[in-house]
């Protein structure tokens, strides 16, 4: 009876572990997944790549929007602080931070309709982060993560546009940490 | 030794069960409900308010690391998606549909479709998605959904779709939209005209 006892109180101890397990790692390992694919196609550490547009047959992460251009920089705090900073246009942009478990941690405008700072600079925490009125300083848990910038980009004609003003974009290692 | 053989098979048994259940509950096994804890539901387009944020329940993060990696918190998009027609049933390649709607109280919007898998449907129509630059201002827009190019007229091709689902995104909602969604989000209607074959 004792033993019965037992092995249901262990069933149940493991099944809350086997839980909280995958729930834990689960979105931490698809990110990293996501980041490897990114990489395979050329996307190197701390700097900007404007994606092809998404098609059928180009696309690398789940769901992406054909009608937007997706400008990709993979970081890792590990090896020092990083800035990227979005350049400015008419249309609809954004720079976005997502961590390495998936958080999407800050999205800046990059509208020349709106005001506020356009780069962001990340370190990992405990660093310390001078503070500034055009840059966002953002403390990561994980060394690991992307930024992603998206333009409107719906017709041949704003692509093109959108790949002149890609080229103004920078993501780039600042210091060791 | 018996007891110990009882120990680990109980407590791998316990561990496999625990992650089985883990999925399920995060719509990721298969057949499992794909909607998460903070559900909003207008007219059949469900979205999820929490995505991307630090906030969402561990089941949602989940669920949307696999289906929607890399989706922006609600202040910047948010992403309603619909599996049905208007009279409840699956969409699927198999049919042809009439979808309509007008505009959104939003900076821009567009609908997309993706397969099962949440991909574009591997297909080399060109037409993935319609979006509010091909709109009429203020106008009511009528689109096809189907696997063939009409003769005329817009369409998004559900060619190698199999049962598909319709995404609207709307980037820079307004406050409106994000504190009384059923009231201020237009859901587009989705009318289905025929099908080939057997249907879901």
């Amino acid at each position: 009876m004792i033993r019965t006892a037992i092995f249901m109180a262990l069933f149940a101890l493991s099944l809350g572990v086997g839980h909280g397990l995958v729930l834990w790692r689960a979105p931490s390992v698809f990110m990293t997944q996501a980041m490897e694919r990114i990489a395979e196609q050329g996307v190197g550490l701390h700097a900007f790549v404007l994606a092809p547009r998404a098609t059928p047959q180009s696309q690398s992460i789940v769901r992406p929007a054909p009608d937007l251009a997706y400008s990709v920089c993979r970081f890792d705090l590990s090896k020092g602080h990083v800035l990227a900073r979005g350049a400015v246009s008419d249309g609809y942009g954004s720079l976005a931070v997502f961590d390495g478990n998936t958080n999407n941690v800050v999205t800046l405008s990059l509208m020349a309709s709106d005001n506020g700072p356009r780069a962001v600079e990340l370190a990992l925490s405990g660093s310390s982060l001078a503070s500034s009125d055009d840059v966002v300083f953002i403390k990561l848990s994980s060394p690991r993560g992307l930024v992603l910038i998206r333009r409107l980009a719906p017709d041949e004609g704003t692509r093109q546009a959108v790949e002149a003003i890609s080229e103004l974009d920078e993501c780039k290692l600042l210091s060791a940490p | 030794m018996r007891s110990f053989i009882v120990t680990i098979l109980v407590s791998l048994s316990g561990l496999a069960v625990g992650g089985a259940s883990a999925l399920f509950m995060s719509g990721l096994w298969p057949g499992a409900p794909r909607e998460g804890q903070s559900q909003i539901d207008v007219e059949g387009w469900k979205a999820d308010f929490a995505i991307g944020t630090v906030q969402t329940d561990p089941w949602s993060r989940t669920r949307i690391a696999r289906h929607g990696l890399l989706a922006l918190s609600q202040s910047e998009a948010v992403y309603f998606a619909r599996t049905t027609d208007d009279a409840g049933a699956r969409l699927t390649e198999a049919c042809r549909y009439r979808v309509s709607g007008e505009d959104q109280d939003a900076l821009w919007w567009s609908v997309t479709l993706y397969d099962g898998q949440s991909r574009l449907p591997m297909n080399t129509d060109k037409a993935l998605s319609f979006d509010r630059t091909r709109a009429r201002p203020g106008a009511r827009w009528t689109l096809l959904v189907q696997p063939e190019a009409p003769e005329e007229g817009e369409w998004i091709s559900s060619r190698s779709a199999g049962l598909f689902d319709l995404t609207l995104r709307l980037y820079r909602p307004s406050e409106a939209v994000l504190r009384q969604p059923e009231a201020f989000v237009r859901p587009p209607r989705i009318e289905r005209l025929d099908c080939v074959g057997a249907t879901p």
